[in-house]
């Protein structure tokens, strides 16, 4: 039983989640834990894309440009919104759009042999880009007729008190495992990352698999952002800033690595709940503000160092 | 026939290539002063009310262009290199915000060399030590006094209450309007009333975990002095955390603000005049292209408070800037 946890690549997160939980708990006196329900929030919006870069980075590939897909997405659900008059309608194509630009990531990286951090990181400045052209730099809200709509009460609504949020993060993280687990598509998305010559020789195109992966970190990053608009009603020209590294930091803290071919779906949500822990508790805690950033960079430091010497399959 | 046609496709296009040259003289002769305005942040919406009444100035002075440029979000180092750009360009003039005299200093002293003169618009440093260093850098200064913001502000509070413990929330630490406008806040609050300065960033869901956080770990705050970007992110987390003991300060006459003020979710923000302090410093630059005369003191342009009794009269006016549409859609609220 200890071989097999220790054996797992999720193995230090769960350590780290729990440790964190127990600290920050003891150290504020429970006050932590009235926290909870907004750490679950904060950690389903940022969790959704965490999936999406942790089944990328699988694959052997990075996105830096999942920040601005989530702020261009959101921009787009709300233009769409206007547009169509139908909040569904105007989901489904703010997603649409945002696997395209997976989709054409992917062709870029594969197609012309960019590296996906350089194409991405293009990426990131282009769709940031038109987000500031289409908000002028400022908020845009959900139109006034569509507030009370139904898909918006159930993609941003509670129910017996829990965000739907949390309930959607849930099904996307058990798909996702599901599928990297159990289907073919999984099975490729592990192959293509860790062994691409052998992949390739057996039949499976990296290529194909890649722009798959690509274009489901987008979607997803996308779907984040159209739970995020129906929750809160706004999006920001700054929304999703730093959410490709904060997204990456989860993803590895959850026990993926940047040459592929090891991740978790569910690893990467629980190094979302230990970022997203850490920043509140440390406050909470007392860190003065100005300190309180680079604590959490010499923790995550720490942790990560850590979790590579407690698993030898994460070096 | 084909030399004639030649000839009159040759007379024709000297005639058109004429006429656009003239034009474009014209145009150009038309175009007398390039002004640039550099804004700190393109994100605040209040920048609007600068571009607005530029735009109305423009109207008023064929003869002047006003371009604006500015950062997406507040960062010195990057305010700096939008300054050097804008003095690459070669202007006849440059308002801008001296929100940090360290890092803008270079630019203003070759802006000096380069003969550009310059105007400072809305806050600017009001330390000895500063404008010491900046001496000669500018014209003069068109602004409301920052910390006598925070003061005026702090003191509009405590005609209602006085908190037990208060804070200033900062998007940026180091900006020196709000770096001011925060040490008049906590000058105003009485003798052992803990002050706090947090900083929270610019993402909103970022920001908005910092606010909820440190509000959970400090219960016995009863003010919080942010900022118009801010005002959607600080009145949700105090809903969400059932804090309706916290009064909310905050900034300028945005749509956003005005509308926070007028819900009863915010307790008072203020106003700088925002809608004169541009087209002053216009002027200023424009009489001193003309006639080399430059005012011989400051021009300052506020604070007033703004709260539940003239909120509406703001608004009112910033309609007329905005219009309907516009400013509905610069309000989260």
């Amino acid at each position: 039983m200890t071989s097999l946890f220790k054996d797992r690549i999720e193995a230090s997160v769960i350590l780290g989640a729990v440790a964190v939980a127990l600290l920050f708990t003891i150290a504020t006196k429970g006050l932590w834990l009235q926290n909870l329900p907004s750490l679950l929030i904060l950690t389903a919006g940022v969790g959704i894309v965490a999936i999406g870069q942790a089944v990328l980075m699988t694959s052997g590939e990075v996105d830096l440009s999942v920040g601005s897909v989530y702020a261009f997405s959101g921009v787009g659900f709300i233009w769409f919104m206007g547009q169509t008059g139908d909040v569904a309608l105007a989901a489904i194509l703010a997603v649409a759009v945002a696997s395209l630009i997976g989709a054409l990531n992917g062709a870029l990286t594969t197609w012309f042999h960019v590296p996906s951090m350089i194409v991405t990181m293009g990426g990131m400045f282009v769709y940031r880009g038109c987000v500031y052209l289409m908000t002028a730099g400022h908020s845009l809200s959900t139109p006034r007729p569509l507030r009370d709509s139904a898909v918006i009460e159930m993609l941003g609504g509670r129910t017996a008190g829990v965000s739907h949020s949390i309930l959607i993060l849930l099904v996307v993280m058990v798909a996702a495992v599901f599928m990297l687990a159990r289907t073919r598509l999984g099975n490729h998305i592990f192959s293509v990352g860790g062994e691409p010559q052998s992949a390739a020789a057996n039949g499976i195109s990296p290529a194909r698999v890649k722009i798959i992966a690509f274009s489901l970190c987008s979607s997803l990053a996308a779907l984040a952002a159209v739970v995020a608009v129906c929750r809160e009603g706004t999006i920001y020209a700054t929304s999703g800033k730093l959410m490709e590294l904060e997204t990456i930091a989860a993803a590895v803290i959850g026990g993926c690595t940047l040459r592929g071919g090891i991740g978790s779906a569910w690893g990467a949500v629980l190094g979302v709940f230990v970022l997203s822990s850490l920043k509140g508790g440390l406050m909470m805690m007392g860190a003065p503000t100005s300190w309180y950033v680079a604590f959490v960079g010499l923790i995550l430091i720490g942790f990560l160092v850590s979790s590579r010497l407690v698993n030898g399959r994460l070096n | 026939m084909l030399k004639s046609c030649l000839k009159m496709f040759l007379a024709t296009s000297a005639l058109t290539l004429g006429l656009a040259a003239g034009s474009a003289q014209a145009q150009e002769e038309q175009k007398k002063y390039t002004f640039y305005h550099l804004l700190w942040s393109m994100t605040d919406s209040i920048v609007q009310l600068h571009v607005k009444a530029g735009e109305a100035y423009m109207k008023s002075h064929p003869n002047v262009e006003i371009k604006y440029l500015g950062p997406e979000a507040y960062d010195p180092a990057e305010h700096a290199r939008f300054l050097d750009t804008i003095i690459n360009a070669k202007p006849d003039g440059i308002a801008l915000h001296i929100s940090n005299p360290d890092a803008l200093l270079p630019g203003l002293k070759t802006a000096r060399e380069a003969g550009i003169p310059v105007v400072s618009v809305t806050s600017h440093p009001p330390t000895e030590a500063d404008n010491k260093k900046l001496e000669g850098s500018y014209l003069t200064w068109v602004g409301a006094d920052e910390r006598l913001i925070g003061v005026r502000m702090g003191e509009r509070l405590l005609q209602e209450e006085t908190p037990k413990r208060v804070a200033y929330l900062m998007a940026h630490l180091g900006h020196a309007g709000h770096e001011m406008r925060a040490e008049g806040f906590f000058a105003s609050m009485p003798d052992g009333v803990p002050t706090d300065k947090v900083a929270v960033g610019d993402e909103p869901t970022a920001a908005m975990d910092v606010i909820r956080s440190y509000l959970a770990a400090n219960p016995d705050v009863g003010a919080v002095f942010g900022s118009s970007p801010q005002n959607k992110w600080i009145t949700d987390v105090l809903a969400e955390l059932g804090r309706t003991d916290v009064k909310v300060l905050t900034s300028d006459e945005s749509p956003s603000s005005l509308e926070c003020v007028l819900a009863g979710l915010c307790f008072a923000t203020f106003s700088q005049e925002f809608p004169i302090q541009g087209p002053l410093a216009y002027e200023i630059m424009y009489q001193y292209k003309e006639t080399g005369m430059a005012p011989v003191q400051p021009i300052v342009t506020g604070p007033l408070v703004i709260d539940a009794a003239n909120a509406q009269m703001f608004k009112d006016l910033a309609l007329t800037a905005f219009g309907e549409d516009g400013y509905a859609e610069l309000s989260p609220f």
